[in-house]
């Protein structure tokens, strides 16, 4: 298993090296960005107290998925379909489950490495500006993650079932496009209810006091529901993991 | 390991799909010897390897390896085999230290110095990418990974398919000296038939999903016999005392599977020897009874 643990790294270690070195390049603008809302042309700005929190929010959140989207698949399994190794993999002496769990291993693995990286961004994010700590920006990060972890835990068993990246992706892109309808449904009814809730106000403080209490709502949503997170993690994992298994048993067939 | 007699024994294993069926295959690798498993192109040789290593289940039928189940004992017997196929099935990205180093974190009995020797005999580079590689220095490779865990059981499907003579002849030479250790054994599937004659002791020959001869080669070639006739003398020959001939203006050729009964019968005639290539040859053609 040690070895098999082994080549998946192998053959991952580029693809990651070159993302890494894109998430370095994020980090190195998201430097200078925020260096210049305090000392360069953007400290001009009107409102730079507010853009600074939205630069702040949107790095954060761009290079979190940067991070963690890196120590995925990377399509090892489709090259171990076109290479043949799969069948070479059957006549070694391991059996299917602890060859799901080398592969599921690695998508927590690399789940939680992403996560620590992106960790490391935010205390760098706070090392250079004065934005208040608060738990709702780790919250994004977990947020990320977990939504990084499930595509690849249901990804993987299909890849095995299906043996083609892109019958995954068509069959992700369908469940994309079922949950975005099931959000948009839910979005567009709780933005009707602000627009009644704010009616009164004219249509720049209604922009302002909208875009003011969706971010207040979702702040609050990640507070209450976030403890939640390593659940679903877990139970993913798990039900990853024995689809996996069952996934590999097919063999030839 | 427990005491065994056959390396392999497969017995009425039968596998259906649309179009083909394997049907009923039954045949043992005694301890000790190469099997050269021939027929041609979609006679059943993978399929009956795949269920060999379990990568196929069958609908009926079981396979004992060196006595034990290759099923239930699956994991215990894989430690001692290794399967070696027609291309190389490792990541083009990946070198030799790569493979052995991840083979050695499978195979509790790898050696890595072993594997190294093979490379150096092989003169094949370790840190060179296999899509560098040619399609010999793959086998090669493949070969040295093989013999580098202490298999007791070389499965070869198509492994000398497409390499050139001297190439073939080099591994030849390696699995009669792997096979210096009377406890290792070898089934070997190919349509190359010379590379049988020179090395395997035994012979099973598929096809259409069926076993039509299996037994040692030397019998088996002993056994057989070409009556080379002219067309009129052929009419003369009892269409069952023939498999199949190839007739054309000059002649026939005629096979037979019981070259003493022939001689006996047809006095006059020449029986030549045959090979295994012509054997395979009028077997195939055998429903037709005449061919050209």
């Amino acid at each position: 298993m040690r070895g098999l643990i082994y080549k998946e790294f192998i053959l991952s270690r580029k693809n990651w090296f070159i993302w890494l070195g894109i998430a370095a390049g994020f980090i190195a603008i998201e430097t200078m960005l925020m260096l210049s809302t305090y000392y360069g042309n953007l400290a001009k700005m009107n409102d730079v107290e507010d853009q600074r929190g939205v630069f702040f929010s949107l790095f954060l959140i761009i290079i979190s998925v940067i991070f963690v989207g890196t120590f995925g698949d990377n399509g090892v399994i489709e090259s171990d379909y076109k290479t043949k190794w799969y069948l070479f993999g059957y006549t070694l002496p391991v059996s299917e489950y602890r060859q799901a769990a080398v592969k599921i291993g690695k998508i927590a693995f690399g789940t939680v490495a992403g996560t620590i990286f992106s960790l490391l961004n935010l205390a760098l994010l706070y090392a250079l500006t004065d934005i208040k700590h608060e738990k709702v920006y780790v919250y994004y990060i977990a947020a990320v993650a977990l939504g990084f972890l499930l595509v690849n835990c249901i990804s993987v068993p299909l890849t095995i079932r299906f043996r083609k990246e892109k019958i995954t992706f068509m069959i992700l892109s369908v469940i994309y496009v079922v949950l975005m309808f099931a959000a948009y449904g839910l979005i567009d009814h709780y933005t009707e209810s602000l627009k009644e809730k704010y009616s009164g106000l004219s249509e720049e403080q209604f922009d302002d006091a909208v875009t003011s209490q969706m971010l207040a709502d979702a702040k609050k949503l990640l507070l209450t529901f976030g403890w939640t997170m390593p659940l679903i993690i877990i139970a993913a994992l798990t039900v990853s993991y024995f689809c996996t298994v069952r996934a590999m048993k097919r063999r030839g067939v | 390991m427990n005491d065994y007699t056959n390396a392999i024994e497969i017995n009425g294993i039968t596998k259906r799909y649309d179009g083909f069926t394997l049907d009923n295959v039954s045949f043992n690798v005694a301890k000790g010897s190469i099997m050269g498993f021939i027929g041609q192109n979609g006679a059943g040789k993978s399929t009956t390897i795949n269920t060999v290593l379990n990568i196929i289940r069958p609908d009926a039928g079981d396979i004992k390896i060196f006595g034990l189940d290759n099923q239930k004992d699956e994991l215990e017997i894989k430690q001692y085999i290794s399967a070696v196929f027609d291309e190389l099935p490792f990541h083009d990205v990946l070198n030799a230290v790569h493979i052995n180093n991840i083979l050695k974190g499978v195979f509790s009995g790898w050696s890595s110095e072993t594997f190294f020797e093979y490379l150096d005999r092989f003169q094949l580079p370790r840190r060179k990418k296999f899509g560098q590689f040619s399609k010999g220095m793959k086998m090669k490779l493949q070969i040295a990974a093989a013999l580098s865990h202490g298999a007791k059981l070389l499965i070869m499907d198509e492994a000398t398919t497409g390499l050139d003579p001297v190439v073939r002849n080099e591994i030849l030479d390696i699995f009669l000296d792997f096979l210096q250790d009377e406890n290792n054994s070898i089934l070997m599937s190919s349509h190359i038939t010379s590379d049988l004659e020179k090395v395997a002791d035994s012979v099973t020959f598929i096809d259409k999903g069926r076993i039509l001869l299996t037994g040692f080669k030397d019998d088996i070639l002993e056994s057989h016999g070409m009556i080379k006739c002219t067309k009129r003398d052929f009419k003369d020959i009892a269409p069952e005392d023939y498999i199949s001939a190839r007739v054309n203006d000059f002649g026939a050729d005629v096979l037979v599977s019981d070259r003493a009964a022939a001689l006996r019968k047809y006095s006059g005639a020449v029986i030549d020897p045959t090979t295994l290539e012509e054997i395979m040859l009028f077997y195939v053609n055998r429903e037709k009874k005449e061919w050209r």
